[in-house]
């Protein structure tokens, strides 16, 4: 299983290259649009992760010398210098401001941290870099096959996992939400007029289910490599047209390159080639980090209750495009002396993606009550209860109330265990 | 080859199964683009265009009224008529707050329809005769300026008197200017909408952000809120932090046309869902484009069930006197915003759910 066979690390570079480069269009684009301040800096509220109250927005001009320190560490990892320091750079940047505010989850936001991470661990900066020119003692030629494996197991993971979890009823039998997502592309350009074909979205949901599960075993077999290939750049530009998933494409049809290596390692320019020896640390920490990608996503397993309704083990689980989810929640704040309830115009402390997404997350229900709470006893309100009344609609099914519109949800906390305040669907 | 065919007979058999408590599937092809002209065409124009004339009409009546040293009763009433016309007219287009309508000093609604006036603020601003009015205090200017100047006295009297003789000239001056940037600033839109705003309104037929359809459904459900919330929820005391009411804060206060345009603003807002205009004709809509798309159906009977449920609340409410009634007794007027409330959900999360409609404004990126 394990390959020490010494292998080109030319492939490991270019990767490096490529992924780096990605990371400063990425970067530049979310600047351009201006979402550093509209995610990060106007909010009055952010939704942090369990534990990770301490991330918080550096506010203007913190964040935007942030995203600046990690577009300068994306274009040193690109560039391979001194890339040990560039390289965590980047993978502490990014993933601090993934950790601000979850309502902007996203699995391929996730991803990359991910791979930013993997990037700090291998000595993708000894070929073709700065680092090279600047010590060519740096210089080798090989690592051990198994350290490029890790990029393809994780891009595997990625993959199968996405695979799994659409096989379900609502997915492959009723082809929700497919059925709701492709009408509403019929304006795209050549393809828009086939979207309000019926049967499409049964075609589609069967299709991207075995896609997803196949794809990596057909890209690691060298024979079905090259169509494997094609249909990753078929299925990500396909799903790049129709839906809003930015840079995420271009991430994926990147990173699946890692697939197409040269064969043994062939000694160059007639020197003895230079194999890096990986430490034993490191070793450790990629399995560990294997184990733990392929355990995480079943977690949602230890919780009771319906996974698409609660999400408890929903996130960091590659359940991408899954579901049609939208929620309105209407919060009412009571005086705790005289009883008196008011209603909360979300607006007020809201943007409009994070009503969105808080309207139907209950951990993000009970951090937005719990601020709620804190945010009307500063303005004087004496021991305020927060109640909501929550009304879900999960694949175009009727709306649900999804909490007891009468409990004080400024009393829940949110962690590890399960969202015991969610009705049952 | 063998396992292509099972795989495919599989899919044909479960898609059959599926299928079959359904009614049999057809090709969801609503016409987008059909619904965004009928809208233009049939209400958001002609909705412009009679504010707009409204106003130009308001205009020229400040015009003669003020172009001597005195106002009389009569003078008065002929005010009052075109003013209150224009408060009604406005209501038809509180829901279309974008394209042309977004200006220097907010939107067009924001600008012409703040409310409560600040009374001091126009006080000092008569007194200074500062007239430019190109400024971010909106509350000093617009349909609440119009509300307070021309009704906002304790007697007719008391007002014509106000208007009347030199000590009148700031005043004169104020309510002319009022009338004058109104007239501006809806000829302006009227205008862009006619020549060109029409056409890129058309054009824009998905569902993305930035679409028209994610346009029309985010400013709709806006102008719902601002309804529920502002014209309702506000001055009865409902919002989270109050302790009490607060029945000046009503838009139009001083004219007692409150609770008119409050049903004015929920007619237009039920018209552009349902297509089903007041004067009868029917045009493509929301409620066709729901009735298109997979459970759809449900959705339009839970919708319309709401809305007459709105109609039946509103209909309780006999007198006028909005700010009175908030004073006395306003658990009508707080059951009429409970069942707005209720509303929400329907043409918020649910239909933007299963148009797949963008909700946001700018492209975020989702996976």
């Amino acid at each position: 299983m394990i390959d020490h066979r010494p292998m080109s690390l030319a492939p490991l570079a270019i990767l490096r290259i490529i992924f780096g480069t990605v990371m400063v269009i990425s970067c530049a684009r979310f600047a351009w649009l201006g979402w550093i301040r509209e995610q990060y800096i106007d909010p009055v509220v952010h939704f942090p992760y369990a534990g990770f109250e301490w991330v918080v927005s550096l506010g203007d001009p913190g964040m935007y010398v942030l995203f600046g320190v990690m577009a300068l560490a994306a274009a040193a990892v690109a560039l391979g210098a001194w890339y040990r320091i560039s390289s965590v750079v980047f993978f502490l940047s990014f993933t601090y401001v993934e950790l601000i505010d979850k309502t902007y989850y996203l699995n391929h936001y996730y991803f990359v941290s991910i791979a930013a991470f993997l990037f700090c661990l291998v000595p993708a900066h000894r070929m073709l870099s700065i680092d090279v020119m600047r010590k060519p003692e740096l210089r080798a030629d090989t690592v051990p096959r198994w350290v490029l494996d890790v990029f393809k197991l994780q891009i595997a993971i990625v993959y199968v996992f996405a695979g799994i979890a659409k096989i379900n009823h609502a997915w492959l039998i009723d082809a929700m939400p497919l059925r709701i997502w492709l009408p509403a592309q019929s304006d795209l350009p050549v393809i828009g007029p086939l979207m309000t074909l019926w049967w499409l979205p049964w075609v589609f949901s069967w299709a991207g289910m075995l896609f997803d599960c196949c794809v990596p075993f057909l890209l690691w077999n060298r024979r079905t490599r090259p169509y494997a290939y094609a249909a990753v750049i078929v299925f990500h530009v396909i799903t790049g047209m129709m839906f809003q998933i930015g840079v995420f494409p271009l991430v994926m049809i990147a990173m699946t390159l890692v697939f197409f290596e040269p064969g043994a390692s062939q000694p160059q320019h007639g020197l003895s080639s230079v194999l890096v020896r990986m430490p034993r640390p490191v070793t450790i920490i990629l399995a560990a980090h294997l184990a733990v990608q392929i355990l995480l996503p079943w977690r949602f397993l230890l919780y009771p209750g319906d996974l698409p309704w609660t999400e408890d083990g929903y996130r960091f689980s590659w359940r991408v495009m899954l579901m049609e989810k939208a929620g309105t929640a209407t919060f009412t704040v009571w005086d705790g002396a005289t009883g008196r309830g008011g209603i909360v115009d979300n607006s007020e402390f809201l943007n409009a993606h994070q009503e969105k997404q808080m309207s139907m997350q209950p951990d993000m229900i009970v951090q937005y009550a719990g601020f709620l709470r804190d945010e009307f006893t500063r303005r004087g309100v004496p021991r305020p209860r927060v109640t909501a009344d929550v009304w879900v609609t999960l694949n175009g099914a009727p709306a649900r109330r999804m909490v007891d519109p009468q409990r004080d949800l400024s009393r829940d906390e949110i962690g590890l265990g399960p969202s015991t305040w969610v009705l049952a669907r | 080859m063998i396992r292509a065919h099972f795989v495919l007979g599989v899919v044909i058999v479960l898609m059959t199964s599926s299928c079959a408590d359904n009614s049999a599937p057809v090709d969801s092809n609503f016409d987008r683009a059909g619904m965004l002209t009928a809208v233009a065409d049939r209400i958001i124009i002609p909705s412009y265009d009679s504010a707009s004339a409204a106003a130009a009409h308001l205009a020229t009546k400040c015009q003669g009224a003020l172009s001597d040293q005195t106002l009389d009763a009569t003078e008065l009433v002929e005010l009052r008529e075109a003013a209150g016309a224009l408060m009604r007219r406005t209501q038809q287009i509180a829901s279309f707050n974008f394209g042309p309508a977004e200006g220097d000093f907010g939107t067009l609604m924001q600008e012409i329809g703040t409310f409560p006036c600040d009374t001091a603020g126009v006080a000092s601003r008569i007194a200074s005769a500062d007239t430019l009015l190109t400024d971010f205090r909106r509350d000093t200017r617009g349909l609440a300026a119009l509300d307070y100047l021309l009704w906002g006295s304790e007697s007719d009297l008391q007002i014509t008197a106000l208007f009347s003789g030199t000590q009148g000239t700031g005043r004169r001056a104020y309510l002319r200017a009022v009338a004058i940037r109104l007239r501006a600033e809806l000829e302006y839109v009227n205008t862009q909408w006619r020549s060109t705003y029409r056409s890129t309104f058309i054009s824009r037929s998905g569902t993305d952000a930035g679409s028209s359809v994610s346009l029309l459904f985010n400013e709709l459900n806006k102008s719902f809120e601002l309804l529920k919330n502002f014209k309702l929820g506000l001055p009865l005391g409902l919002r989270a932090g109050q302790t009490s009411t607060e029945p000046t804060k009503i838009e139009a206060y001083y004219s007692g046309l409150a609770y008119e345009l409050v049903g004015l603003h929920f007619r237009s807002i039920k018209e552009i869902w349902s297509g089903r205009l007041s004067d009868g004709t029917v045009i493509p809509s929301f409620r066709d484009y729901l009735l298109a798309v997979v459970n759809g159906p449900r959705l339009v009977e839970d919708t319309e069930a709401q809305l007459a449920r709105i109609d039946a609340a509103y209909a309780t409410v006999s007198q006028n006197n909005m700010g009175e009634l908030i004073r006395t007794n306003p658990q009508a007027l707080v059951a009429l915003h409970t069942e707005m409330q209720k509303l929400t959900r329907f043409i918020k999360s649910e239909m933007s759910s299963l148009l797949g409609i963008s909700i946001t404004y700018s492209s975020g990126d989702g996976d």
